[in-house]
């Protein structure tokens, strides 16, 4: 049964209406899957089969545009009735057209186009009519910014790509489709700018797309997975971004973005660590302003990193090396605290890790709630009852802030984890362990490629750049492309 | 894996293997600390930069006889991993010092021992790239160090200038000059694929890391009197580390750059090492030269008598390694009427 599906699949077309729509019938179940639609017409005294899915596509497009324009319709004197006349002469629909092969129409079917049998054609006309009910533009909920455009992308991948085309309104803009997953599959774009993005980085990403062999594909989260330079790395090498004011403009920048059908964000490759710190805030606000908001997020980033595993160093193993007040005060709240500065530092990690979390999947009504647990329960009366001292909340929150100042959230949950590493190896050996974690995380992710380019380019190792990566300067200077832009594009931006 | 380095990252990493290589050397295993050290050491570099010019026209792929260089990179992989060797005992003596507890060698040696096989698998480019990383990072340390002890430097105490003679000098010049021996073996083995296709300077790179050296002796010598450093090892440590008068939570940042210029001294020599024994034996994969490097650098520290064999080896360091070097750029020049045989 499953080879004759196979077998199916692959043949082309044939003369007889009855023989395809048998196929048909057969490959989408029709008679247990109520909303195949299978639809007969007469058109010309030719027969035709309306195939279609119920709520995939459009009712009001099908019966006004496609039905009605083909029933009654008289016979055209010398003129037989195939895919060319119905798409020149008769169907009112502007994007069509015809195709012989049963998968191509059966995938397409599926996604919500319509596809027209003829009786003695060995071709099918294939209409535009996706109607499914999807999202409209919204604000975007993740990624949100004081001043500068507010919608985000959606989970339609049509309406991501006319987005990008309305903040990209050049030729150039290059959208092209792939198919990836080889049983159920998804419709992923690659977009970039001709001349401007380079060709090897485009052909490297459409290259590994298309390498793709699993068989489903469930979003650009598992694409990303599946693309990335080195999957066992903490650090995402790929760019989320749920903003396609941010995605064009790394679009301009050189980059390609990859879109996919029910994701409502994009990937942008290749990157560096410097745009995992870049918030759309930065170009809208005065270059001053923008540099200062990334020293905050640098030192934030640095802060979530580092912090707990300096203090747990000093406090457990170099007490001299803090001012005898500091060290005065910390004693003193530590004084009734029953456990090891690690098993306290270990509590409040897991639980405000666990109030994120909860936080994050809580429903909203009862949000408020949460609240007054985590501050209440978890901080008041766990400093009463003297399970942590007040000073670690106060590490703990500001790690948490500076967890919270940086803009991509993969990476801040990569931050997370090597924090967990810094704690260990300051636990073990105080501030010997501390720089030794900060060489191997540092070693770590200078190792790092993001389609080749290493992730902490341009500073290691110095690469031409636009001055708008680490630190912004004026606008007027920012003329000098990235260097993973396309030579000729370089060049041209050199010369001014 | 086949272990590489890209020469925009071997040089970096070179960097900051010979400055830290030198002020270990000369502010703490070197013995007494005396006022000319930051003269050899900007001496020191006058006789290197022939022999790194020599080795770079030996370098990997470029020797015109396999046996000639096959014994060079055996004889500065010997050097090399002795060497790392050398690093693994100061950080176990360093980090027994300051982790306080009673910890025991083995354990303190462990970590250090797989961070280094670690980062040798990540490759040459990483170890390189975080060593230009950490040449970006380290003046503003050094300036926040600066900062903090300002008033408890003494620039009388630099005087006598030339401490006990331009003899002790010269000693210790060409200690510097064995100390850029094995520091600069990742030179040998690194490719010439810049992306920026810019050759970088040789005379600038030598003359920049012995400037750094000798500017951090100078402060190094600022802390202490030279009459009053002849002491034990970890009194001296502790000197550099304290500045003896300062107060103490402002040694943090030092401490901070001592053991991070350490790390990125002894993963540059564990990788230069392993990628030599490669060279070597190229059947070899790189992860298991890497994990025989790193075991004998670990082994070594721990056997009677290997630092006191080092310490009388090091003055000879360097004239062991630049006559061969020079001969065989030597030879290659003369047998190939005066061009490089590789490039030409």
């Amino acid at each position: 049964m499953e080879i004759d599906r196979v077998e199916m699949l692959r043949a082309a077309l044939t003369p007889s209406l009855d023989e395809n729509v048998s196929r048909f019938k057969t490959l989408l179940s029709s008679d247990t899957n109520v909303d195949a639609q299978f639809r007969f017409i007469n058109c010309a005294e030719t027969r035709l089969c309306v195939i279609y899915i119920e709520g995939m596509a459009d009712d009001r497009k099908i019966s006004d545009f496609i039905l009605r324009a083909c029933v009654n319709l008289p016979p055209a004197p010398g003129r037989r009735v195939d895919a060319a006349y119905l798409m020149e002469d008769v169907l009112e629909i502007a994007q069509c057209e015809a195709e012989h092969r049963v998968s191509e129409l059966l995938n397409s079917v599926v996604t919500g186009m319509t596809a027209v049998l003829i009786d003695g054609c060995d071709e099918a006309v294939l209409l535009e009519t996706r109607g499914y009910p999807a999202r409209p533009v919204n604000r975007t909920t993740n990624e949100s910014v004081v001043i500068g455009a507010q919608e985000g992308f959606v989970e339609s991948l049509r309406t991501n790509m006319t987005l990008m085309r309305r903040y990209v309104p050049a030729a150039g803009l290059i959208t092209e489709c792939i198919t990836v997953g080889t049983v159920v599959p998804t419709h992923v774009t690659l977009v970039y700018l001709r001349g401007v993005a380079d060709e090897g980085v485009v052909e490297a990403v459409r290259k590994r797309l298309k390498g793709i062999d699993a068989k489903t594909v469930q979003g650009l989260g598992a694409i990303q997975q599946h693309i990335e330079d080195q999957p066992w790395a903490l650090l995402p090498q790929m760019l989320q971004t749920e903003r396609p004011d941010r995605a064009a403009s790394c679009v301009m920048d050189g980059q390609v973005v990859v879109l996919a059908d029910n994701s409502p964000y994009a990937l942008i490759g290749p990157i560096t660590l410097f745009h995992q710190l870049h918030a759309s805030d930065d170009s809208f606000s005065r270059w001053q302003y923008g540099t200062f908001l990334r020293l905050i997020r640098i030192i934030g980033m640095l802060v979530s990193v580092f912090l707990p595993g300096l203090y747990i160093a000093l406090t457990d193993y170099h007490m001299h090396l803090l001012p005898l007040s500091l060290l005065g005060s910390i004693a003193e709240a530590r004084a009734n605290v029953p456990f090891p500065i690690l098993v306290e530092i270990m509590i409040m990690e897991f639980s405000f890790y666990l109030i994120n979390e909860a936080g994050t999947r809580i429903p909203q009504q009862i949000g408020s709630a949460l609240g007054i647990v985590g501050a209440l329960i978890l901080g008041q009366a766990a400093v009463s009852a003297s399970i942590i001292s007040p000073i670690l909340i106060i590490i703990v929150a500001l790690t948490g802030l500076g967890n919270y100042a940086i803009p991509d959230y993969g990476f801040g949950i990569g931050l997370v984890i090597c924090r967990l590493f810094v704690i260990a190896c300051s636990a073990a050996f105080g501030l010997y362990g501390f720089c030794m974690a900060a060489f191997v995380l540092s070693v770590s992710v200078c190792g790092m490629k993001s389609f080749g380019f290493a992730y902490v380019a341009p500073i290691a190792p110095r690469r031409p750049h636009n001055p708008d990566l680490l630190l912004r300067l004026p606008i007027w200077l920012q003329r000098r492309p990235m260097y993973f832009a396309a030579r000729a594009h370089r060049a041209r931006g050199q010369g001014g | 894996m086949k272990l590489s380095i890209s020469r925009d990252a071997a040089l970096p990493a070179a960097f900051v293997a010979a400055v830290t290589r030198i002020f270990i050397d000369l502010a703490l295993d070197g013995g007494p600390v005396h006022n000319g050290v930051w003269i050899a050491a900007l001496l020191g570099a006058l006789p290197v930069l022939p022999y790194l010019v020599c080795l770079d026209m030996v370098g990997v792929g470029k020797c015109r006889y396999a046996t000639v260089g096959r014994l060079l990179a055996g004889l500065l992989l010997a050097a090399t991993a002795l060497d790392g060797a050398r690093i693994v005992s100061v950080v176990l003596r360093a980090s027994g010092f300051l982790v306080l507890d009673p910890v025991s060698p083995f354990m303190l040696v462990l970590p250090v021992v797989l961070a280094a096989l670690w980062c040798t698998c990540r490759n040459g480019d990483a170890i390189g790239y975080a060593a230009m990383l950490w040449r970006r990072a380290f003046p503003a340390l050094m300036l926040v160090v600066m900062i903090l002890q300002w008033r408890h430097y003494r620039p009388q105490w630099l005087r006598p200038w030339l401490g006990n003679g331009w003899g002790e000098i010269a000693g210790e010049a060409i200690r510097t000059a064995g100390c850029y021996v094995p520091a600069t073996s990742v030179l040998l083995i690194c490719r010439h694929d810049d992306e920026t296709g810019k050759r970088p300077f040789t005379v600038a790179w030598i003359a920049l890391a012995s400037a750094v050296a000798s500017l951090l002796l100078v402060f190094r010598l600022m802390m202490t009197p030279s009459g009053t450093n002849d002491m034990a090892w970890i009194t001296r440590l502790d000197a550099l580390l304290t500045n003896g008068r300062a107060p103490l939570y402002l040694q943090l940042p030092m401490i901070v750059a001592f053991f991070v210029g350490l790390m990125h001294l002894l993963a540059c020599e564990c990788f230069a090492a392993a990628a030599l024994l490669q060279r070597l034996i190229p059947r070899l994969n790189g992860r298991v030269c890497a994990g025989i490097v790193i075991l004998i650098c670990a082994v070594l520290p721990f056997v009677r008598s290997f630092r006191s064999m080092l310490d009388r080896a090091m003055p000879w360091l360097f004239i062991a390694a630049a006559l061969p070097v020079a001969l065989a750029a030597l030879s290659q020049f003369h047998f190939n009427g005066g061009k490089r045989s590789c490039e030409s």
